[in-house]
């Protein structure tokens, strides 16, 4: 699994290699700031992967100069999980501040298409709890407690690299890959979050996440 | 012309790419359905080696046989006269902060005492909860047992041996029946 994460990690960095050397000579274009909101649609597919998990993400983006793009992300997280031996409820929420940075040298037959390199500094909270965990041993006999609600904080940064291409209009679409590492967290705790939105599973620090998302355009 | 060309070229390339990506990842997730089935560990024993001590460290040994079984359940085995036993494992009470085991040699038995701090993780939405332990300390009696040693004191979901056991190489013979 961590492979193939990290051959996934190549593919943007050949990708921008590979795209860096295309702009040979552009004609220049006349650049124009712009907005740009956008929804992460992996959220969407998590609860296919970890159901009883939802997670909703949005983003606004401002081109303030050409090729620099000021983002705030931001989301929340829900987990909400019930089976006969164990439940466990979780509310979240993150933000996300930071750039990208354009490296494809835009043409005027390609004025949409961007390869980014990514910061960000994020920050995340929740609560969490659980009123019913069964622990079975085979040799002790079954244990059961509870877990009563208590508040978890991360900070933690984020490079990683992206596409984004036009689909029609002012509909673009995008993915990512970004390396997370948690720099300051909440430390005393009965028991770590399953997971922490905006970041991902506790037990790898850093840890590496794909993200896809659709982006509207508006004219400025 | 052609330099224009092959740039389109490769552009289209790029777009298709991405949609390549986006349609994989949607076909993708059901067969990532993790959480469907608990593949994961949920026990997570305690892992104890029998070792000799040498110049140089030690070595592994195997015990010709063993009996093992939590203080004061001399009728509930972990193992059971067990042959050629070079490791084994040992489950924790998550229940307590401490476990005791009793080891019977065939040439004496011996006692392991030990206390641990617990902490409750939750493996996956299907498995469920566990538990993991970090070894406080130990204490054994020496009727066999030479020494022990804590190698690892994260009791976790890996294959680590958590403690050493150290036996005599050559076991002095019972003492005759009067």
């Amino acid at each position: 699994m961590s492979i193939s994460r990290y051959l996934f990690l190549l593919i943007p960095l050949c990708l921008t290699l590979s795209l860096k050397g295309l702009a040979a000579a552009p004609p220049d274009t006349v650049w124009r700031p712009s907005v740009t909101a956008g929804m992460e649609v992996t959220g969407l597919g998590r609860e296919l992967l970890e159901p009883g998990s939802r997670q909703w993400e949005w983003s606004l983006s401002l081109e303030w100069r050409e090729d620099w793009f000021a983002t705030l992300e931001a989301g929340i997280l829900n987990t909400g999980i019930e089976r006969v031996t164990h439940n466990y409820f979780a509310d979240g929420w993150f933000v996300r501040a930071g750039a990208d940075y354009n490296l494809l040298k835009r043409d005027e037959k390609n004025l949409h298409d961007l390869v980014l390199l990514i910061f960000r500094y994020g920050y995340g909270r929740l609560n969490h709890e659980s009123t019913r965990i069964m622990i079975t041993d085979p040799y002790w006999g079954s244990y059961e407690t509870a877990l009563p609600q208590e508040g978890f904080q991360a900070h933690w940064l984020e490079l990683g690299a992206g596409v984004k291409a036009r689909i029609a209009g002012p509909l673009y679409m995008g993915w990512s890959i970004r390396t997370r590492l948690i720099v300051n967290r909440t430390q005393q705790l009965q028991m770590d979050p399953y997971q922490l939105g905006g970041y991902g599973r506790l037990e790898n620090n850093p840890t590496v996440g794909i993200r896809y998302s659709l982006f509207f355009k508006f004219p400025v | 012309l052609l330099n224009l060309r092959s740039m389109r070229a490769r552009f289209s390339f790029f777009k298709a790419f991405t949609i390549i990506l986006l349609v994989v990842a949607a076909l993708g997730l059901p067969s990532c359905q993790q959480d469907e089935l608990c593949e994961d560990l949920t026990e997570n024993p305690l892992r104890a080696g029998f070792y000799r001590s040498t110049d140089d460290g030690s070595q592994l040994l195997a015990v010709d046989s063993i009996t093992v079984y939590g203080l004061n359940r001399p009728n509930d085995s972990i193992y059971n006269n067990q042959l050629n036993v070079l490791r084994m494992e040992l489950p924790l009470d998550p229940a307590r902060d401490s476990s005791a085991f009793v080891l019977h040699f065939p040439e004496a038995t011996d006692t392991i005492w030990l206390t641990y701090e617990r902490t409750t993780i939750l493996v996956s939405v299907e498995c469920g909860f566990a538990m993991h332990f970090q070894i406080q300390e130990a204490h054994y009696t020496t009727n066999f047992i030479e020494t022990l040693e804590i190698s690892d004191s994260q009791v976790i979901n890996t294959a680590d041996e958590h403690l050493k056991i150290f036996i005599p190489f050559d076991p002095p013979m019972p003492d005759p029946e009067p």
